[in-house]
């Protein structure tokens, strides 16, 4: 029995032995299969990390294989850091499932679901612009495979109720997982996301393909942030997506990844230019093509988490500044492509860029960010504007987007007042347009005329009549205002017009007038305009009077002292001094006329009851010369038998008193006589007449 | 007329003063008073003319020392040969005659032989003017009509029972015009003063 049992035991021994070495020289043989690309783990191994973060060993596939049970061992983690500078690891084989684990660095589950022929084909996938292995595919898938999870024990458990910060970045043309959906969780299908859990979660997958809820039914804070939802913007390069969490608990797992029940797919999917079949465990078929990249995967406290200058798109020539928004100090600035050589230790860096790409990063005790600054090239564009303006209208030439100017400023508005050539730049985006302007100001133009003239002057069919400097506008031939003056002169022809009464005959300018009248002479003025001077002459006064209804007497002449006079016999009425005097009692009456400066004239004696004036009589007899000296000759017109020559002075005094006879011509001898002014009166048998005689 | 109006007032003055001896001592009811005045006259141009009025009047002894009386009146206008223009009617001044109807009333008081004898008189003015015109048109003329008062103080001396000599001093106002005008050809209103003799009669 014992001898049986023995032999049965050492069949099992064999066997276990045969089975072990079969599995060791199959995992052997894979592994060799799996490294087809020594380039590609060279570039791992050869990455520096940033300073402040563990430079662990990059492991290789064989590492990750020999420690892929580790991960269930559950190693403490210090934090959880991943990016594309620290971790690269990309699996070309179904098997590398089972081996992208590392149980002592910063660790993630990674899968890359890829074949050996794809990995091959499309190396693209693997390389980027710069030549590094920078582009990675993660998929991270539950499934009913035992090989997926990608749950972590944290090294530092987070603490409840302090703030976390997880943050992770999708790089721009991150594809969505592209899955057609044959059955159902439809409404999951073609979402893409990304979950997060701190706790350990139970490993009974079947419960979360089958329940969306389930990480809720466990307590375990649930995040997704679907791609497909949040559209990413391809202006940047990466899309920051952050989740700021307060840890109800104090947890100790952290569970990361993208999660898909693939478990009814079942159906080759493909997506040019990509195809890869994958086959996963022995009952189930997948296809798919690929998913997305996780390229930074950070939970820090958030007060030791780098809050810095997103990424840069700037020219070439730009100053910029980088600066730490937020984040445990303090900081080391550095390019990345020579991290030792420490720029700043300030929370801020000023930098004026090249012509290149370049990447700078801060680092903190805690935390590294890094911050790539792309750069694009400048040129500048060269154009002309030719501007014409006038001197009164200054150009003004308005460039809201001035970069500068040819004298270093920055206006947007700028005036130009003198010809010349001047330019401009403006910026668009990072290209420069200078602008050349090639001004003309034309001046504006002035001219006068000087003109003068009499009374008024028209110009320009407009009638000018007092003297001024008027101003016309015009445009000129450059089409500029111009102004043309009328420096006018007035000078007014002046008419004078001269109220002159005389005794005597009167001298006025160049002649003599012995008339009463008006008479007008024509001269120049200095401005020889001319200058009409009227004279309205009196010569003497005005010794007509004039009897109206018989009764009223009135003397024309104005402006003279009035005494009237009953003739026959003369008599002075002692209160008639007025101009007009009215009396019924029958008579001749006469005035007499002073105009104060030895001016007297007496009127003739106009009977009361007759009409018509004094003068309208028509003379009978002729009295000469009269102003007289000695002798005074009345001529009568015809002989009459008696005739009585009485003469009066002007206060009615009777000075001479003779009778003719039979006489038609009398001759007075009057040498006695004094100079002055008397009143003859001649009356015959038919009639009685006055006279006013003067004796020089 | 004036003149002889005048000459006979004066006369009677004197043949007044002669028969005073003949008086007896009582103070008679009635007598004649006899008065002279020079009148200034506001004439033409405002010049003044003087002209000489003589008064002739009856009064009587009312009560006491009441006097009342009437009296006629005349003025001799001394005015030159000046003609004016009056209501246009050439006037000669000189043709004016201005006569007075009135009565008088008045208080004569005696201490021993002096008499104070304020008065007024109260007279109906009759104004002749003749134009030059008049000798043919004897319409041509001026008659107006005035109501004048003249109070007067009369200061006399008796010089007999009966005679009382003395000078008075009044002013004479035209107050009415009953026909006509006002004149400033011929103002008589104006102070005047002259001499008295009042002769009792019975």
């Amino acid at each position: 029995m014992s001898r049986s049992l023995f032999c049965i035991f050492m069949v099992f021994q064999i066997s276990r032995i045969i089975v072990l070495v079969f599995i060791t020289v199959f995992s052997k043989l894979s592994s060799q299969n799996i490294i087809l690309n020594g380039d590609f783990e060279n570039n791992v191994k050869n990455y520096i990390l940033p300073t402040g973060h563990r430079n662990d060993t990059v492991y290789t596939l064989d590492s990750f294989v020999f420690n892929w049970n580790s991960l269930f061992g559950y190693p403490r983690y210090e934090n959880l850091k991943l990016n594309h500078y620290n971790l690269k690891l990309a699996f070309n084989s179904i098997d590398s499932l089972s081996l992208a684990f590392k149980n002592n660095s910063y660790s993630f589950l990674i899968t890359q679901f890829t074949t050996k022929d794809t990995f091959n084909y499309i190396p693209d996938y693997f390389h980027d612009d710069t030549g590094k292995y920078a582009n990675f595919y993660y998929f991270n898938c539950f499934t009913s495979a035992s090989t997926s999870g990608f749950f972590q024990l944290l090294n530092s458990p987070l603490i409840k109720d302090s703030n976390y910060v997880l943050s992770y970045r999708f790089k721009n043309g991150s594809k969505k997982l592209n899955i057609y959906n044959q059955h159902f969780w439809s409404n999951l299908m073609n979402n893409f996301g990304v979950l997060f859990t701190t706790k350990n979660v139970s490993k009974d997958y079947s419960k979360f393909k089958t329940d969306p809820n389930y990480y809720r039914q466990y307590k375990i804070d649930y995040y997704k942030d679907y791609l497909q939802d949040t559209i990413l913007d391809t202006n940047y390069k990466w899309n920051l997506k952050r989740i700021d969490f307060k840890a109800d608990s104090n947890y100790r797992f952290l569970n990361f990844g993208i999660f898909r029940d693939l478990r009814t797919i079942s159906k080759k999917i493909t997506h040019e230019p990509t195809y890869h079949y994958v086959s996963i465990g022995s009952s189930t078929t997948y296809f798919f093509e690929f998913a997305f990249m996780i390229d930074d995967v950070r939970l820090l406290p958030k007060w030791q988490y780098l809050d810095v200058t997103t990424d840069v798109y700037a020219c070439e020539g730009d100053s910029i500044e980088l600066k730490v928004i937020s984040g445990a100090g303090g900081y080391q600035w550095a390019k990345t492509n020579h991290p030792t050589n420490i720029l700043s230790t300030q929370n801020t860096i000023k930098i004026k860029l090249a012509d290149t790409n370049i990447t700078y990063q801060v680092m903190s005790p805690y935390d590294t960010a890094l911050i790539p600054i792309y750069v694009s090239k400048s040129i500048t564009i060269f154009d002309t504007i030719p501007y014409k303006s006038c001197e009164n209208k200054p150009l003004k030439i308005s460039t809201p987007n001035i970069y500068q100017w040819y004298d270093n400023t920055k206006d947007t508005t700028k005036t130009f007042t003198q010809t010349g050539s001047y330019w401009y730049e403006t910026k668009e985006q990072c290209n420069f347009r200078r602008t050349q302007l090639n001004i003309q100001i034309n001046s504006t133009q002035y001219d006068t005329l000087r003109q003068s003239s009499c009374d008024s002057f028209t110009y320009k069919n407009t009638n000018y009549k007092n003297s001024g400097t008027y101003t016309f506008q015009y445009i000129s031939s450059q089409n500029c205002d111009s102004f043309h003056t009328l420096n006018l002169t007035i000078s007014p022809s002046k008419t004078t017009i001269l109220h002159q009464f005389s005794c005597t005959p009167y001298f006025w300018v160049d002649s003599i007038y012995s008339k009463t009248g008006t008479y007008i002479k024509k001269l120049k003025t200095v401005n020889q305009c001319d200058s009409i001077l009227t004279l309205n002459l009196s010569i003497g006064l005005n010794d007509k009077i004039k009897l109206e209804n018989g009764i009223n007497y009135t003397a024309l002449q104005d402006s003279v002292s009035y005494q009237w006079y009953r003739c026959n016999p003369w008599r002075k009425i002692t209160n008639e001094t007025k101009p007009t005097f009215t009396t019924t009692t029958k008579g001749s009456y006469a005035v007499i006329l002073d105009n104060g400066k030895g001016c007297r004239d007496t009127s003739d004696c106009i009977a009361l009851y007759s009409s018509g004036f004094a003068t309208t009589i028509e003379p009978i007899t002729r009295i000469y010369p009269n102003p007289f000296n000695s002798n005074l000759t009345i001529e009568l017109d015809k002989s009459y038998k008696e005739i009585s020559i009485k003469i009066y002075d002007l206060t009615g005094r009777q000075i001479l008193n003779t009778q003719y006879k039979n006489l038609a011509t009398c001759d007075l001898k009057l040498e006695t006589l004094s100079k002055g002014s008397y009143y003859l009166q001649i009356e015959t048998e038919t009639n009685t007449q006055f006279f006013n005689i003067l004796k020089e | 007329m004036r003149k002889i109006y005048l000459l006979s007032s004066v006369l009677f003055f004197f043949a007044s003063l002669c028969a005073q001896k003949n008086l007896v001592n009582t103070t008679p009811k009635f007598s004649v008073n006899l008065e002279t005045n020079i009148t200034p006259i506001s004439s033409i141009n405002s010049t003044t003319q003087y002209c000489y009025q003589g008064q002739l009047g009856i009064e009587y002894r009312l009560i006491k020392n009441i006097q009342v009386g009437i009296f006629g009146q005349t003025l001799l206008y001394t005015g030159n040969t000046e003609i004016a223009n009056i209501d246009n009617k050439i006037i000669e001044l000189s043709s004016i005659e201005y006569n007075t109807l009135g009565i008088t009333i008045g208080y004569k008081a005696k201490i021993n032989r002096i008499i104070i004898y304020p008065k007024i008189d109260i007279g109906y003015n009759l104004f002749l003017a003749k134009s030059l015109d008049f000798p043919t048109d004897k319409k041509d003329f001026l008659d107006y009509r005035y109501l004048s008062i003249t109070p007067k103080l009369n200061l006399g001396y008796s010089i007999s029972e009966h005679t009382t000599l003395g000078i008075n001093l009044g002013y004479n106002r035209q107050i009415l015009v009953f026909k006509g005008q006002k004149l400033e050809e011929f103002n008589p209103n104006s102070m005047i003063g002259g001499v008295f003799c009042n002769i009792g009669i019975k």
